[in-house]
């Protein structure tokens, strides 16, 4: 097709087909409400979909920052509730770098925790149970239920709660690990010593599996274990820091009878009062028990008053001046 | 100028909701559309005026998949030829429309006929209305207005300088636009000839320019 025919077909036209002028004007204003309705119903959704998102992205946020503290918290909360810190306490992440350490350390598996001369600590373990370290102890952290002895002594006092799961000490000597009872592990180069209060206690040293029990304390060294001994906690070396170590007591308000009931039963004494007893709860007594042996409690408490004590053969006697 | 991009450009205004752009989406298509489904639904105006509106509802719902690989109007037009064709299967009728004209053998004669300036002979006269509407499909399908153009030439015959005027240019502009119009058309009707269908006869790759 040329030019000349596209033109004469051109010329054919007439006129253009146009829709009714009234009918357009209405499908114009029906056509535009359509489209209004359609930006605000898009505009919603856009709306939605963005809030939608802006709270997917907070809620990813605040799970990983959330992820993030229980992360932290990892390292702190599963082995342990808390901490008491008496004196200077050392952790070292890097072995050449001990930085002291505070009850908001966040303490990671493997961290070694070193108490001086005169600091110890007291470990509010997860399952309610206590774990002292006494001085000059060195520790690390495994897990909520299990902690190397390096050197030292520590002290694990389960009675304190009756749900105290079975926790475990690991020397290079043996493992210690208890069935609901008082007992302190001393471990020193080639020796590991535990001593229990009350309770049982079983050592494993790689060879053999012994149970102790109620007042005995066995030695292990690297040539095997000796016998079992029967040892009396009150003045025994293994127990009297163990005894330092408790909560300051006061006694304030307190009586002397008061005072005897407390301490035999920390120190695991039956009481002889040879007809005291009465008397003794007229006795008041003033000051603080803190950071002595039983002792040097005993003696401090009754010399400030008209008696007299004495300890033989896991007894406290009670006696008077005038007697 | 790319492809379309005054097409993009419009779809954008609306998407934002502008008001002249609405205005401009429906003068310019709601008369094509309305024009293209009337020839292929036997020249019920009724029911063309409702798909065609049906149609550019449609269309604004669908906006943001407009992705301008063809015109917007052969865009709208496949959503129209879905509604023509809904409308028919509802109705369970057979379809009644003028896509097979161009096949249709007394059809060619007449437009061969007309093209080569004879009268057309009264027995072909019964053609004339589906001839218009052929007519008036291509200069529809015609990029960058050029079916507008044509119409103001052939049908509302006006000069020169009025079609400068109306569509606010320079005489010299719109006679190069006249002649581009005329080529265009020309080649449109050329592939007519050659086709057995009207779906043919607007490639989605047609350049449009604007002056």
């Amino acid at each position: 097709m040329n030019k000349d025919q596209a033109d004469n077909i051109l010329k054919q036209l007439k006129q253009r087909t146009m829709p009714d002028a009234e009918k357009q004007q209405a499908a114009r204003q029906h056509v535009m409400a359509h489209w209004q309705n359609n930006l605000k119903k898009q505009s919603r959704q856009r709306y939605a979909w963005t809030a939608a998102v802006a709270a997917s992205t907070v809620m990813v946020f605040a799970l990983v920052l959330f992820m993030n503290i229980d992360s932290d918290n990892n390292q702190f909360s599963p082995m342990y509730q808390q901490v008491d810190i008496h004196g200077t306490i050392m952790f070292e992440q890097d072995p050449n770098k001990p930085q002291p350490m505070t009850p908001d350390t966040r303490l990671k598996p493997g961290d070694v925790i070193q108490s001086s001369d005169e600091s110890y600590l007291v470990w509010h373990l997860n399952d309610g149970s206590e774990l002292r370290q006494a001085p000059n102890t060195r520790i690390t952290w495994q897990n909520e239920q299990r902690i190397d002895l390096l050197a030292g002594q520590l002290f694990h006092n389960t009675d304190v709660t009756p749900s105290a799961k079975p926790f475990v000490i690991s020397t290079n000597l043996g493992t210690v690990s208890h069935v609901g009872t008082q007992y302190v592990v001393n471990h020193q180069p080639n020796e590991l010593q535990v001593a229990v209060k009350t309770g049982e206690v079983s050592i494993n040293n790689h060879q053999e599996k012994h149970t102790i029990k109620h007042n005995e304390l066995i030695s292990i060294s690297p040539s095997g274990a000796e016998p079992v001994q029967i040892f009396s906690s009150h003045n025994h070396p293994l127990w009297s820091w163990t005894f330092k170590t408790e909560q300051p007591y006061s006694l304030n308000g307190q009586s002397l009878h008061d005072f005897v009931v407390w301490i035999s039963q920390k120190a695991d004494l039956t009481v002889n009062w040879q007809g005291l007893k009465e008397k003794a709860k007229n006795v008041s007594l003033q000051g603080t028990i803190n950071n002595m042996t039983v002792d040097m409690a005993l003696n401090t408490v009754f010399a400030t008053t008209d008696y007299h004590y004495q300890i033989h053969q896991g007894r406290l006697q009670i006696s008077t001046h005038e007697k | 100028m790319g492809r379309h991009k005054q097409d993009k450009q419009l779809v954008k205004q609306l998407l934002k909701g502008q008001t002249q752009a609405f205005n401009t989406f429906f003068d310019s298509y709601h008369s094509k559309l309305f024009r293209f489904i009337l020839g292929r639904v036997d020249g019920d105006h009724d029911l063309a005026m409702d798909l065609a509106q049906e149609t550019l509802c449609k269309a604004l719902d669908n906006l943001q998949d407009y992705r301008a690989e063809a015109a917007l109007f052969t865009w709208m037009c496949q959503i129209a030829r879905s509604f023509i064709y809904a409308h028919f299967s509802k109705q369970n009728r057979r379809r009644r429309h003028v896509v097979p004209m161009a096949e249709h053998p007394s059809i060619r004669e007449v437009l061969l006929n007309v093209a080569d300036g004879g009268q057309t002979q009264p027995e072909l006269q019964m053609h004339n209305q589906e001839l218009q509407q052929l007519i008036e499909e291509v200069l529809d399908h015609l990029p960058n207005n050029y079916g507008d153009l044509l119409t103001w030439k052939y049908v509302d015959e006006l000069s020169v300088e009025e079609m400068a005027q109306k569509a606010n240019t320079t005489m010299i502009a719109i006679q190069s636009a006249l002649a581009r119009a005329r080529q265009s058309f020309q080649q449109a009707f050329t592939a007519l000839l050659k086709t057995d269908s009207l779906d043919h006869l607007y490639p989605s790759n047609w350049e449009y320019e604007y002056e």
